[in-house]
């Protein structure tokens, strides 16, 4: 492409690319999904005050700090008290959440240990590679690899047993 | 469960949750709240600074013994603005494609009530004018196309089955080739365009350009978690075809060709 980047809105482009992903990468992370928009608009006011010439560089950073705020329910709690209040959902979007919430593989992720869960949504979700799931996680590369094996073939056992 | 078995039931599971026109404005509000905040924070800590020179100041003896000697030299504080950046010349040549700027009807929020938009020019740039039903009008400039001539919204139509209209628009001055920026609304008032992953606006071709044959289509449905989706870009020379594959940010699902021209169907008729 000849055509460089100009931002029309730092703000909209960052919305409007990562966004829902992110809000759908919170819903697998989270013990439940109705506040996992509440994570990713405290990750997007974190993160717009920043100077970032690397798109990259922001959603690098939005994910981790959608998976920090995931990880602790204190520290969510904190995050909506922080936010303005949230729009009403419209019926629409209370049945998707309903939808998500029924789903058997949401169900069985959320029966994985954190850490196991996280690695598998990180790298099969959102496409790390085992590197930057362990930068994320703040682990090593090896105890990535073992978190994901073990997550893969409990949610096998586990979507195995509810069939 | 082997990995590509968990990323297709996690894309499906997660699949119903799509961001509505208020999570944007939501965000709006929440940066709006944040850029307060921190001035009240910044407003109350240099009031306190002040407060405390004035106090340091007030208990420092005053009168004629505490003459300073003074350096003779003078630092001058200078900000270098670097080069003057002059914007670019207002395109003339327009090429001989014909162009249209007719005011285009939508739905761009997706609330049943008919929007327009047109492309409108300054010297320098180009942008599109949003007059929303209830909402008035907006304009959103496209600085980075400059040099590129907008020559027609060639689509006002919902192109990736969501319920909102996205802007087509043609930037190509070759009458047998078209090559379109995509513009997809943002909460109520905002557009922004289709982006390669590096930010970059991406552009799919299609038509003929000498002997060059452009299509583009979608080529993998896999956009979950990060919502990524590639995008094939074929250019067809002498028979051969020759791919580009380029991965664009978002959830654009191309479900029907772009409308409003007379050049076959493009490859991205398909569901990606």
């Amino acid at each position: 492409m000849t055509v460089t980047m100009a931002a029309v809105d730092d703000l909209a482009a960052l919305y409007a690319a990562h966004y829902g992903s992110l809000v759908r990468l919170a819903a697998l992370l989270l013990d439940d999904t109705a506040g996992c928009e509440d994570v990713v608009q405290d990750a997007y006011v974190r993160v717009h005050g920043r100077r970032m010439d690397d798109p990259d560089k922001a959603l690098a950073y939005l994910r981790q700090t959608v998976v920090n705020l995931a990880r602790s329910t204190l520290r969510r709690r904190l995050v909506a008290r922080r936010l303005t209040p949230r729009p009403e959902r419209t019926d629409v979007e209370d049945a998707a959440y309903a939808t998500v919430e029924r789903d058997a593989l949401v169900q069985a992720l959320r029966a994985l240990p954190r850490r196991e869960r996280e690695a598998v949504v990180l790298r099969h979700v959102a496409d790390l590679t085992e590197v930057q799931t362990a930068n994320v996680m703040g682990c090593s590369v090896g105890s990535v690899k073992g978190y994901t094996s073990r997550g893969l073939a409990r949610l096998g056992t586990h979507l195995k047993e509810q069939a | 469960m082997t990995p590509d078995e968990f990323r297709e039931r996690a894309a499906t599971a997660v699949e119903p949750l799509q961001p509505s026109p208020a999570s944007y404005e939501w965000l709006r509000a929440n940066v709006a709240r944040r850029r307060v905040r921190t001035r009240l924070v910044t407003a109350a800590a240099a009031a306190a600074v002040v407060g405390l020179a004035g106090a340091g100041y007030a208990a420092l003896p005053h009168g004629d013994s505490a003459a300073r000697p003074h350096t003779g030299a003078t630092q001058l504080m200078t900000r270098d603005t670097g080069p003057t950046v002059s914007p670019s010349p207002e395109r003339t040549m327009i090429g001989p494609k014909p162009y249209t700027r007719p005011t285009v009807a939508m739905d761009l929020d997706g609330d049943g009530k008919v929007d327009t938009a047109r492309i409108v020019e300054e010297p320098g740039r180009w942008g599109v004018e949003v007059e929303r039903t209830e909402r008035g009008k907006a304009t959103v400039w496209m600085p980075g196309l400059l040099g590129r001539y907008a020559h027609a919204i060639v689509a006002s139509t919902n192109v990736d089955d969501d319920y909102r209209a996205e802007v087509v628009v043609d930037v190509s001055d070759d009458p047998a080739l078209e090559e379109l920026v995509v513009l997809i609304p943002v909460g109520m008032r905002d557009l922004v365009w289709l982006a390669e992953a590096d930010g970059a606006v991406a552009i799919l071709r299609q038509g003929t350009d000498g002997e060059v044959r452009h299509s583009y289509g979608c080529a993998d449905e896999r956009d979950a978690g990060l919502g990524r989706v590639v995008i094939r870009q074929t250019k067809h020379v002498r028979g051969d075809a020759r791919h580009v594959y380029t991965v664009v940010n978002g959830r654009l699902r191309f479900v029907r060709d772009v409308p409003g021209t007379d050049l076959p169907l493009p490859e991205s008729n398909c569901s990606v």
